[in-house]
């Protein structure tokens, strides 16, 4: 049946949008945000989303089996975990009736397989564990195996009493010289022999080398009972075919989206990607690559055709049958990913490098075309070329006999951990060991990562709720006339800064909420260049501008200059020196680069000094203003699009209530208001921004912190707030301040228009900031390496250095290890140590009946955490395919994202070096309200409602009027969370806690020292 | 004092050996404080050895600068021709070894924190140290003999490094390439070696003038061990490929040392032996061409490292007519301010996105057919393989390969027997 072109090329388009979707989003690094790395998988359950994209992707689903049996035995998973998360992957087992008995043993059984299973994948690995690693003599020391003891001890008497030659019959039944029998089988049986003939044999080792030719025996009947996995076993000519066309292909993509990094530009590229690359590729010239030789002129016959019907053309040559095209296209467009998103990227949104001139239509459909045509060449020329060096990826055995050994081994580690001697295991029934066999075939690797994940993350989620819980029994209540109300990010990074703020005394509130603090703005600012501070699902419409105070203009304009110059001075000269007559000069020069070379390598914090002083004492804030209202009068439409140049009074209004609503600050406001906006600085990193506020959209937050300080001081917002029921008192005082959590300095915004009275305060705050800010320094120092222990000024030094070392891939450490979030009033859960893991939320639900506020809440943290979360939570669990690899052989590719070495597939995700601390679960988020208010607000927000229902995030609900806790399972409430008598463990500081210990730790209560 | 120079020169060396038996022997050991232990060994080690060459550079001024022997050890001799090993500093070795310590000391400096946590820290620092031994070694050489030991061992480290993380299979056909070229300089540079020996009575005395079939095939052999070890045209190909390895070891070899180790052959050999015109006009030539080629190579590179390497490729090229054209002074003027600027710049390579140059503009848009042609052959020759499947390399990979798998099962049959026997 032939169908017309028509409806091929609508298939054919179909089949592209499809597969599109599993392409990365991550446009230009210069703004990272984080989102679900597998957000092409959201409309499944967690678990399946995370399955399917392994196999689409060939990465790992969960971490490895081997590392959560280390956990197991490190304590961080215990039995309990493991059995609850074998019942929440097989309800079934759950069972009230006289089955019981028989349950009980299955999840022993499970329980086993898990314990036992091994990391050894192949003959040649399974013989070195057992004959080299002493497999044979003892059990691995790491795993008890108390049932085991007991047996051989019965074991002792029985063989002991044999004769010798009751002894070799015994032998003789274990033994089948199967068709995959070899050397080291052969061994094993003559060991056993020498042993046996021994007067007193050792019976640990025998019954040890007994039970492994059982387990043999046995698992030869398993194995032909399985079905054939089906592997991904390339085809050696195409995967060589892959590999030698991986740089040419990756090379012309970046050459076609250069955005500054050549001097000169591919040629043609206006015309689009094919005619670019054949214009590279043309013509039979020795110098196109000898494994795509004559390329050319199959690449000039796409052009000028529609790229669709040129990919069917492809389709068609390669013989392939319609129904395969999907999957075809599927494995060739996933192959380089990084770049193929990077193009759909392009295509799809032209905010992305709008001043490229690189023709974008039909591009990704191009993109595989070309890529198709280069690697159909390659295989031609591969497999004509009789000296082709193909160099063979084989396994050392062949696969059936791997499968074979590997299912003994487990099967011989699994009786040591149940206690099943080989004479007992012959003894088993048929049904019994059918029963086994299909218990190990549907426990298979999958599976029990799987498990081994929930028991993981259960550990963890009972740890969050019982810290949690003691928070709230032992919430304080604030003292009644705060003198500080400090506002800052819900960053998790911020937990650690708030605790020590609050611990300075009852008079200090802090207050968490998005870090944009409702300032939806597009700031212009004085060095050039327009940028959007607010999240990245809203469009800004209102633009801010910086421009000079009167008296300074001329400090600033000759600051601007200066910069300007020495920018520009500094990529001419980057410039220059590549070409050979400016490079000569510039090695003329060449040997000053040895001081910026010492000194931002052995001295940082002191170069940090001097690139300070040369650009001018005082940062360009001070000598600033932002212009950002809009005369009365000019009422704006409220649901045009069109831009508009500040915010009116009603405006600024609408957004200072907001956001005091939103976080409960509507009455008892304390002398000074601080609004804390956050960034990060760091040298040489290409992932500066992933370090920037999120709510910002990738950005610091300093703007959005100064406007709304700003516009909150004024008297007409204050009126119009007045009127709307939050009443500000003249002696309250908003101020506007930046935290950089890199190096943990603090600054202050418009500290000039700090009214007299409100004076003391601030000298005070002042102080109190200070002294939070060094111990909040120290306790980041606990997790880095050469980081001075104890001194809190050294280690403010020390972080202070780190964001100007050239050499240092981790000024900080981001959001590694975030796992919480909390949205509720901050008593609840001040106090707690939550280990910089937690995102903090500051919700009233008592002024939320309508659960409207929680509603805006949801719909702003529960993406932009989650997508933290899965960000990190995927590139820690396979940091080779979700995330970028290690930093060492990072290479800035088109100043769009970077490379590895010489070339590679655009990297997309964090590097190794982001994520090496950080523990993949998912994000735990705990919800102060009422049931009914919390359905309210999900009904309005379906998205979220869905991500919640798919267990993309874990929801518990913390009901403030019962005081219970209530988890969500797939949505849906079950039962309050019992925590019967769970203990947090009571600390007087952290410094006891932190000295020393850099890993993880457990979550406790911190006494305050209490002022009154 | 004129034994002050031979003294600290000696002792910069003896620090570098040091430490690299104490790094040696922290890896064997292992331990949990080893990271530590083995960064601080290699940077005291360096900055010992930085101290020393620097005091021996000011002695050797300041006592009029006369060449001094600074080590001589016989490894054999025969009846009329002996190999000698011989070391001696002098006016071209001073400039040569304080860049070399002063750029391996921040590389040692720079990894500290680059390279903590991660499995190879050891390994990196053990062939950084091997490596600044062979530079010290063909730096102070007084023979071709001595410094092809250094010579193998600056490539030794070069493709070991390259191969850092050798779990990629592309990085380790990279540094396969970078290795070919490598063997092929150290080879030529062997022959060399061995035929001035034989050539020379006693061995030690410097012969100038060369007659005959050696006039001519001495030359071409230096020539030939000089030219892939800097990158000249045709022997390039495997230098973009070889910044698949950790940044600060892409830093000091190709931006910094071993990549003007073959300009350092030339200006050395060319005190043992004067070089027939012919040379030099080779050299000027040679140079030209990786001068040219790279420059333009290096604008059209996507990747910053990449475009750096060419750009040290075409600079090497210009000190090459620097030295055909008799320009010795120049040339190390030139080496010295080229290598610290190259290193730097790629030690910070990977600020070009935040701190970098502007976006935009300066982009020469290649519309012209003259410049449409020049692009494409800077392009295609950037990513050349330099092997394919006729070249004399791809089949010795094969006899290798063959090799390694009869050799392989030689291994494991004897592995068998004595892991039985042991039991």
């Amino acid at each position: 049946m032939t169908l017309s072109t028509g409806s091929n090329r609508s298939g054919l388009r179909d089949i592209i949008n499809r597969i599109s979707h599993y392409l990365p989003t991550q446009g230009p690094l210069d703004v990272f945000v984080h989102h679900n790395t597998l957000h092409a998988f959201e409309e499944y359950h967690f678990l399946e989303g995370v399955e399917k994209a392994a196999s689409v992707y060939g990465a790992r689903a969960y971490q490895s089996e081997f590392s959560y049996q280390r956990s197991f035995i490190g304590g961080r998973i215990n039995d309990h975990d493991l059995r609850e998360a074998i019942l929440l992957d097989q309800p079934s087992l759950v069972r009230q009736n006289e089955e019981v008995a028989s349950d009980e043993c299955a999840i022993e059984d499970i329980r086993a397989i898990l314990l036992s299973a091994p990391e050894h994948t192949t003959r040649e690995s399974v013989f070195w564990a057992l004959l080299e690693h002493g497999g044979l003599d003892h059990h691995p020391a790491e795993l008890a195996f108390p049932r085991w003891e007991g047996e051989i001890a019965r074991e002792r008497a029985i063989v002991r009493a044999m004769s010798l030659a009751e002894r070799s019959e015994y032998l003789d039944q274990y033994i089948e010289r199967h068709e995959y029998w070899n050397k080291d089988d052969e061994l094993v049986v003559e060991e056993l022999t020498k042993l046996l003939e021994r007067p007193v044999p050792d019976v640990n080792r025998t019954a040890l080398r007994m039970l492994w030719l059982a387990s043999m025996t046995d698992a030869l009947r398993m194995v032909r009972l399985e079905t054939r996995l089906d592997g991904m076993n390339a085809d050696t000519v195409d995967r060589a075919a892959r590999e030698l066309t991986m740089p040419l292909i990756t090379k012309l993509a970046a050459a076609y989206v250069d955005d500054g990094v050549a001097g000169w530009q591919l040629p043609r590229r206006k015309e689009g990607f094919v005619v670019a690359v054949s214009e590279v590729l043309q013509g039979h010239s020795p110098l196109v690559p000898w494994f795509v030789r004559g390329v050319g002129s199959r690449l000039t016959r796409l052009v000028g055709r529609d790229p669709l019907d040129a990919l069917e053309d492809i389709l068609r040559e390669e013989d392939l049958a319609q129904d395969r095209w999907e999957e075809v296209l599927q494995r060739e467009l996933l192959e380089l990913k990084g770049w193929a998103g990077f193009f759909h990227l392009l295509e799809t949104r032209h905010e992305v490098l709008p001043t490229s001139s690189a023709s974008r239509e039909d591009l990704l459909i191009q993109f595989l075309a070309v890529s198709m045509i280069i690697r159909a060449r390659a295989r031609d020329v591969l497999r004509d070329e009789p000296r082709a060096q193909i160099r063979p990826h084989g396994v050392d055995s062949d696969d059936i006999v791997n499968r074979l050994y590997y299912r003994a081994f487990h099967l011989f580690r699994w009786c040591q951990v149940r206690g099943v001697t080989a004479r007992t295991l012959v003894t088993w029934p048929a049904w019994r060991k059918e029963r086994l066999f299909s218990l190990f075939a549907s426990w298979e690797v999958r599976r029990r990562e799987r498990v081994w994940h929930l028991a993981f993350e259960g550990n963890f989620e009972r740890r969050v709720y019982h810290a949690f819980l003691a928070g709230v029994k032992h919430s304080a209540r604030p003292a009644s006339i705060p003198h500080f109300q400090i506002i800052t990010c819900i960053d998790d990074r911020e937990e650690s800064f708030r605790r020590y703020l609050e611990e300075m005394g009852r008079h200090v509130v802090t207050f968490g909420t998005a870090g944009f603090f409702g300032v939806d703005v597009a700031y212009q600012s004085i060095e050039g260049g327009e940028a959007p501070f607010c999240p990245v699902v809203i469009r800004p419409r209102h633009v801010v501008v910086e421009r000079a105070k009167d008296q300074h203009l001329s400090v600033v304009d000759r600051r601007l200059a200066f910069g300007r110059t020495l920018i520009r001075s500094r990529g001419m000269f980057d410039r220059g020196s590549r070409s050979a007559m400016g490079g000569a000069l510039a090695s003329l020069l060449g040997g000053i680069a040895f001081v910026p070379m010492l000194m931002r390598t052995l001295f940082p914090r002191l170069s940090g000094r001097i690139s300070g002083i040369i650009a001018g004492r005082e940062p360009l804030d001070t000598v600033t203003d932002i212009v950002y209202e809009r005369e009365e009068g000019c009422q704006a439409d409220e649901f045009s699009t069109e831009r508009l140049m500040g915010f009116s009074p009603v405006e600024m209004a609408q957004r200072v209530g907001g956001l005091l609503r939103s976080i409960g600050l509507v009455n008892n406001f304390a002398p000074i208001v601080v609004l804390f906006g956050h960034g990060s600085s760091s040298r040489n990193n290409p992932f500066r921004s992933a370090y920037d506020c999120g709510a910002c959209g990738g950005r610091p937050g300093r703007v959005n912190a100064r406007v709304f300080a700003l516009m909150a001081n004024r008297q007409d917002v204050r009126r119009l707030l007045r009127e709307s029921g939050i009443d500000i008192p003249d002696s309250t005082h908003f101020l506007g301040g930046y935290h950089d959590t890199s190096s943990d300095s603090i600054s202050y915004f418009d500290t000039d228009s700090i009214p007299a009275a409100s004076g003391q305060f601030f000298e005070e705050l002042r102080f109190l900031v200070d002294e939070a800010r060094r111990r909040n320094a120290r306790e980041r120092c606990r997790r880095f390496a050469y980081a001075p222990h104890d001194d809190r000024d050294a280690a403010l030094a020390h972080v202070e250095g780190r964001t100007q070392s050239i050499a240092e891939p981790r000024p900080e450490y981001g959001h590694a290890t975030n796992a919480i979030a909390i949205i509720g009033p901050r008593n609840h859960s001040r106090g707690v140590f939550f280990d910089r893991r937690s995102f903090l939320v500051s919700y009233e639900p008592s002024v939320d009946p309508e659960a409207s506020i929680l509603t805006a809440i949801l719909a702003a943290v529960v993406p932009v955490c989650m997508g933290i979360n899965l960000e990190y939570f995927f590139s820690s669990v396979d940091n080779e395919v979700y995330g970028a690899g290690s930093k060492l052989p990072m290479n800035i590719a088109s100043l769009v994202g970077v490379i590895t070495g010489f070339a590679s597939d655009l990297r997309t995700g964090l590097p190794a070096q982001m994520v090496e601390i950080h523990e993949p679960v998912r994000l735990n988020i705990i919800i102060e309200s009422r049931l009914e208010q919390f359905e309210a607000a999900l009904g309005r927000l379906p998205v979220v409602r869905g991500l919640i229902e798919r267990e993309w995030v874990k929801v518990a609900l913390y009901d403030p009027v019962d005081h219970r806790l209530f988890p969500l399972i797939r949505g849906r409430v079950s039962s309050a969370y019992d925590a019967f008598e769970a203990l947090v463990p009571e600390v007087h500081d952290e410094e006891s806690l932190i000295s020393h210990r850099s890993g993880n730790l457990p979550f406790v209560s911190v006494h305050q020292s209490m002022e009154d | 004092m004129i034994t002050l120079v031979p003294f600290f020169a000696l002792a910069a060396v003896w620090a570098i050996v040091g430490a690299l038996v104490l790094i040696a022997l922290a890896i064997f050991c292992g331990g949990t404080r080893r990271e530590q232990f083995i960064s601080n060994i290699a940077r005291y080690g360096l900055l010992i050895a930085w101290t020393s060459v620097l005091i021996a550079s000011a002695g050797y001024l300041i006592f009029g600068g006369v060449p001094t022997e600074v080590a001589s050890v016989m490894l054999c001799s025969l009846s009329h021709h002996s190999l000698q090993v011989q070391l001696s500093f002098d006016g071209l070795a001073a400039p040569f070894l304080v860049i070399t310590y002063s750029l391996c000391g921040i590389a040692a400096a720079f990894s500290r924190d680059y390279l903590h946590r991660d499995r190879g820290h050891g390994r990196f620092y053990l062939l950084v140290m091997l490596f600044a031994l062979g530079m010290s070694i063909v730096v102070l050489a007084r023979n071709m003999a001595t410094m092809y030991i250094g010579w193998e061992l600056i490539g030794l480290t070069s493709a070991l490094l390259i191969s850092f993380f050798h779990e990629r299979g592309a990085t380790r056909e990279n540094a396969l390439r970078a290795f070919w070229a490598y063997r092929l300089s150290d080879t030529s540079l062997l022959l060399a070696a061995l035929m001035l020996t034989m050539h020379q009575e006693g061995g030690i005395s410097p012969n100038p003038s060369l007659d005959g079939l050696r006039g001519i095939i001495i030359p071409i052999l230096i020539l030939l061990a000089a030219m892939p070890k800097s990158a000249q045209v045709p022997f390039s190909a495997w230098l973009p490929r070889a910044m698949e390895g950790p940044t600060p070891s892409s830093a000091i070899f190709y931006g910094g040392l071993s990549v003007h180790a073959g300009l350092y052959l030339l200006l050395r050999s060319g005190e043992w032996i004067t070089f027939p015109v012919w040379f030099n006009s080779t050299l000027c030539v040679i140079g030209i061409v990786s001068a040219g080629l790279g420059s333009i190579q290096a604008s059209v590179q996507t990747d910053i490292k990449g475009s750096l390497a060419f750009a040290s490729m075409s600079q090497v090229g210009l000190m090459f007519i620097e030295v055909g054209c008799g320009f010795y002074r120049v040339a190390v003027i030139h080496f010295i301010g080229h290598s610290v600027l190259r290193t730097y710049q790629i030690l910070s390579a990977n600020s070009a996105l935040h701190e970098g140059r502007t976006r935009h503009g300066g982009q020469f848009a290649a519309d012209s057919r003259v410049a449409a042609l020049a692009y494409r052959v800077a392009f295609l020759t950037s990513i050349r393989d330099g092997l394919g499947p006729y070249s004399l390399v791809s089949i010795l990979e094969r006899v290798s390969t063959h090799l390694g798998r009869c050799e392989a099962q030689f291994t494991a049959t004897i592995g068998r027997w004595a892991g039985r026997t042991r039991r």
